[in-house]
């Protein structure tokens, strides 16, 4: 299968090549907005005599081949006034277009290209994109513009309820989800246990949810993969943006320091420091921060570098007796090169850190873990012809885990220091891929990914007997862990074990007619890092863990089709899209498992797998005052862990019932129905609309089945798991935006967004936890609801 | 020699965070966080529950046991009280000598009296007949560490006027590793693994919720094993001892050490746990 996937693309790759036969050259160059040179991503270059186009890739390069000759060039995007300009090629010509902003009066907008609107041609299919001014128009908590909680909106994306983090992508887990910042992973996607995400939406130019169809060049994790690109900077003009909000202050410098040439951007987002105050009667404070920096150089036409950075910080005291600090950092240096006008690359190298920390002052100690990571990436983009361009490279990612280190905090202390046993581990990757348009109805992007993990030595790595950390006592019929019968040392030169897979990715396009499109891809991804995580939603002092020789990679084999339809002219498009996926070596814990600074988790999990599948359904309103969608999911995903059969101490063989008897059970992120509808009604030139109602099936769970007394306790038990669910979870958010008019003196432009959060203050739970009332000694159960309806206003700034 | 802390449940836990969550509505509205609701819920056959931590006073000279034996049955969630389990024979079986010691039922399901004198490094096994069935576990005597001190302090975690701090310092057992059980009164528990702090002597501060000067406060250290302490950990977990919220951990049936050798399918609920215990004593001031 693999090897016939092989010689298939290469086949294709070649068919390519040899009919690029008659006289063309090639245009090429960067398509930026006229104010602020900021490149433009998904802005079309067409050319209307020949019926062809391009759109600029995440670069906002663009490269199109052409014949000899006289063509009108027509370049638009969205909201910017289009572009005609004829041009000659007699050779190679490098082009830049400037785009200008389209005057603010509505009845002119011209609705040329919308990015987040429907392509047909591309194969790429199961893509969510949100542009920056979308997601702040999207009511959020407390004002707060949000990327991760726009998301959920889309079709495909949910999560565990409010003041959880991360986000599930057709029924996968938070942490199958690979976030890109500026092409660093981030590990901890979370300000405040969930509350608020760590992307500064004023220093974000776009976002794409890929989830399924995931591009070769992507790898790492099974489910999605969320790439976020900060901006730039303007280079043309010094701006100043900014916000004042219920929760947090937001501020954003850019501008040219060498004008065209070099630009630079500063953001920095805080929250009000004592946020939690009014709860307690104790001195304590709580608040997060984030920094974005960002600097672009050109030094000629062929070279570009960037310099990008994020630094973010949680922190939480309670009288200095207990304190929390958690947060990431990361650092991206970036060469853009140009070898020809055909063939561009981009070299990079990224750090990335994630950090941990906690100081209990009452019993004495201080805690630190976290995850380190340096990534040396290069991509190739190749334009062939017009019918073929290629994508390859290369990456590396070399990781060191914390798991966890303690030390006592004062000298009466009774703490003694110790480190639990670091981790390392090198992945690599290697792609190639292509997007081929076979003919005018049919393309094909198609791909190969080979990755290669090696996990490395270790101080301390624990041996079993039988190699089976994980015993299953016959008479009482329980897990129990195994006790290690030897610790070895193995050097970090060495490796514990190594993986390599090969992941072939295809998706197809076959446009039917004018309006319509099939589309359909095949993905195969590999996860070697777990999140380990027993709740139902992580929280920051989860442990990331690396494959070795007691944990498998997880697998995954997507497969997704659709169909895609502009309807009356692209007012309204619509996309329909089913997909199923399996994913093997998904791993689940024994009951109790305790994952709190274990250094052997290897002794509370067992091998499972998942799979999941669905339908989903976006209809969207693209044009007039009126524009929004409305998206419908319907989905299962499950899971199960069979037991083994292993060999008791006594030699015979045990059959183990495994988890949940070995039977398929819904997973924490199974939401049979999933329904969004968000809208957005531009009034007049002051005052603007925004709405959006969700409703989602109740998260799976369990209610007891009976209680017993143990000591003086009530304790609850239950039957198969995740059997129940929560009541179902829906909510209405309104928004209204009032833009005063420009005072003509002034430089100021500013900005009111007046938010109302679930409107008709439905009590959300998200959990109910069943236990005996201290008072009356009933039981009861408890529900936890987090947001009521909450109003609030933020005022944004710009000059 | 495997790595655990179990400082997590009051500590790590996080249990603040739900008061947290309560924070933001401060600046919109108020709300409450939590309300009871009303939930149908369907319900299993009876079980055999068994409640068996038979403790001995490490101040006594003669390791008497003390403690009881409790057996009742498993009920619907909602119904205020557990039925006791009549008419068991229960009796623990010396595994050295072989001898056996017949418990009495004192009240129903209730066994006080005719417990061992227990010896350290001996097995010994519980076996309990009910409704023709044989359940049975085997423990040994758990050793425990000295209560050095308890001491007041004015510290709070989250609050100055309903929180009273006591100190708790105590001295590890050299040379092994070990788990402990406090009980604090009020049904309130702490299970504690000595993996940081090996050999050495500990203070750590306990934050009793409304209680006056003049109250006397009662607080006992027991000796257990890991088995016995993942347990307990579970317990408390899904009793609610603890703060629930977001993070809560998944629930799930609670199984202890006992097993029914007629059938095993058909499990008892609860464990049969040795211990020796110290209990110090203060009076708030």
């Amino acid at each position: 299968m693999l090897k016939r996937s092989l010689v298939c693309l290469l086949f294709l790759i070649s068919w390519g090549m040899v009919s690029q036969a008659q006289q063309t050259y090639t245009l090429s160059g960067i398509i930026s907005e006229g104010s602020s040179n900021e490149t433009l991503i998904g802005a079309t270059v067409a050319v209307p005599s020949l019926k062809t186009g391009v759109t600029t890739n995440a670069y906002g390069s663009y490269a199109i081949t052409l014949p000899e000759g006289e063509h009108e060039i027509v370049v638009s995007y969205l909201g910017f006034v289009t572009l005609r300009e004829t041009i000659t090629l007699q050779a190679n010509l490098k082009k830049d277009f400037q785009l200008v902003a389209a005057p603010e009066t509505l009845e002119e907008v011209v609705v040329t290209n919308n990015v987040e609107r429907l392509d047909l041609q591309q194969p790429q299919m199961s893509v969510a994109t949100l542009t920056a001014k979308t997601i702040k128009q999207i009511p959020a908590v407390l004002g707060e513009a949000d990327v991760l909680k726009s998301l959920l909106l889309l079709p495909g994306v949910s999560n565990a309820g409010e003041g959880s983090s991360g986000f599930n992508v057709r029924g996968g887990a938070a942490d199958q989800n690979l976030i890109l910042l500026d092409e660093a992973i981030i590990f901890n996607s979370s300000h405040l246990f969930g509350f608020f995400s760590v992307f500064n939406p004023d220093a974000i130019k776009d976002s794409k949810l890929f989830k399924g169809g995931i591009p070769a060049r992507y790898g790492g994790r099974v489910s999605s993969v969320l790439e976020i690109l900060q901006k730039e900077g303007n280079g043309n003009t010094f701006t100043v943006n900014g916000g004042i909000g219920a929760v947090s202050s937001r501020l954003l410098v850019e501008g040219p320091i060498a004008k065209e040439r070099t630009t630079f951007l500063a953001a920095g987002r805080a929250s009000y420091a004592h946020l939690f105050l009014p709860l307690f009667d104790i001195e304590n404070s709580a608040y997060f921060y984030d920094l974005n920096a960002k600097i672009s150089h050109k030094l000629n036409d062929k070279n570009t570098l960037f310099l990008s950075g994020y630094f973010g910080r949680d922190l939480f005291s309670l009288s200095d007796s207990f304190v929390n600090i958690y947060g990431n950092a990361v650092g991206n240096f970036r060469w853009k090169h140009l070898f020809s006008d055909r063939l561009l690359s981009n070299l990079s190298l990224i750090y990335s850190d994630y950090f941990y920390g906690l100081e209990l002052d009452f019993v004495g100690f201080e805690w630190n873990s976290g995850i380190q990571n340096i990534n040396l990436k290069y991509d190739f983009t190749q334009h062939i012809d017009n019918t073929l361009q290629l994508n390859y490279g290369l990456n590396t990612i070399y990781y060191i885990f914390n798991p966890g280190e303690i030390e006592p905090n004062r000298s009466d202390s009774g703490i003694v220091a110790e480190q639990l046993t670091q981790k390392y581990a090198n992945e690599s990757a290697l792609y190639i891929s292509a997007e081929h348009t076979l003919s005018k109805k049919l393309n094909v992007a198609y791909g190969l990914r080979a990755s290669l993990f090696q996990r490395l030595g270790q101080d301390e790595f624990f041996v079993y007997e039988n190699n089976n950390p994980v015993l299953f006592d016959p008479p009482t019929q329980r897990y129990k862990e195994a006790e290690p019968i030897d610790a070895i040392r193995v050097d970090r030169s060495n490796t514990l074990k190594t993986f390599f897979n090969l992941e072939p990715r295809v998706s197809l396009s076959y446009r039917m007619n004018e309006h319509s499109a099939l589309k359909a891809s095949y993905t195969r991804l590999t996860q070697y890092l777990h999140l380990l995580s027993n709740t139902n939603s992580p929280t920051p002092l989860d442990v990331w863990t690396p494959s070795g020789p007691f944990v498998e990679p997880q697998l995954l084999d997507q497969y997704a089709a659709g169909y895609f339809r502009n309807l009356q002219e692209g007012r309204f498009s619509l996309e329909a899209e089913v997909f199923y996926k399996r994913i093997a070596n998904r791993i689940d814990y024994i009951d109790g498992a305790d994952l709190i600074a274990n250094n052997a988790i290897e002794r509370i999990i067992l091998n499972g797998e998942a799979r999941a599948y669905g339908i989903e359904l976006l209809l969207r309103k693209n044009k007039g005052r009126f524009t929004g969608w409305l998206a419908y999911t319907l989905s299962r995903s499950e899971q199960r862990t069979p037991g083994r059969t292993t060999v008791s101490s006594l030699g015979t063989l045990v059959s183990e019932p495994g988890i949940n008897q070995g039977e398929w059970y819904n997973t924490p992120y199974d939401k049979t129905h999933d329904i969004s509808l968000y809208g957005s009604y531009d009034l007049s030139d002051r005052w603007m609309f925004n709405a959006n109602f969700v409703f989602q099936t109740g998260q799976p769970t369990n209610f007891p089945i009976g209680q017993f007394e143990f000591q003086d306790l009530t304790v609850p038990f239950f039957g198969l798991r995740n059997a129940d669910r929560l009541p179902a979870y829906h909510r209405l958010d309104v928004a209204a935006t009032l833009t005063p008019k420009r005072n003509q003196r002034k430089k100021v432009q500013s900005q009111w967004v007046f938010s109302i959060y679930n409107v008709y203050n439905r009590k959300n739970a998200v959990s109910i936890t069943f236990r005996e009332n201290e008072d009356t000694g009933r039981n009861e159960a408890v529900r936890t609801a987090i947001f009521g309806i909450i109003p609030a206003v933020t005022y944004n700034f710009t000059f | 020699m495997v790595k655990r802390l179990r400082y997590k449940l009051p500590f790590l836990n996080i249990g603040c965070i739900q008061k947290s969550v309560c924070l933001l509505l401060v600046l919109g509205i108020s709300l409450s966080c939590e309300d009871v609701i009303a939930v149908d819920l369907s319900t299993s056959e009876p079980r055999l529950v068994i409640d068996a931590l038979i403790g001995v006073d490490k101040n006594n000279a003669v390791p008497i046991a003390s403690g009881q034996l409790r057996l009742t049955l498993t009920a619907p969630f909602f119904q205020d009280q557990v039925p006791p389990a009549e008419g068991a024979t229960v009796e623990i079986i010396e595994e050295q000598t072989g001898q056996v010691f017949p418990l009495t039922e004192d009240e129903p399901g209730i066994f006080r009296t005719g417990f061992p004198i227990l010896v350290a490094d001996r097995d010994y096994t519980l076996v309990v007949h009910y409704n023709n069935e044989v359940y049975t576990a085997t423990e040994r005597l758990n050793r425990t560490a000295f209560i050095d001190t308890l001491e007041q302090k004015d510290g709070a975690l989250f609050d100055q006027d309903n929180e009273t701090e006591i100190e708790i310092t105590f001295t590890d057992i050299p040379g092994e590793r070990n788990q402990y059980l406090f009980s604090f009164g009020f049904g309130k528990y702490l299970v504690i693994d000595d993996e940081f702090f090996q050999d050495e002597t500990i203070p750590f501060s306990y934050f009793y919720e409304d209680v006056a000067p003049g109250d006397l406060l009662t607080i006992i250290l027991f000796g257990i094993d890991n088995d016995f302490a993942t347990y307990a950990d579970q317990i408390f977990a899904q009793s609610g001892v603890n703060e629930s919220g977001p993070f809560t951990v998944p629930p799930t049936t609670v199984r202890g050490n006992i097993s029914n050798t007629t059938h095993p399918s058909n499990f008892a609920f609860g464990y049969f746990v040795l211990s020796e215990f110290d209990t110090q004593q203060i009076t708030l001031e």
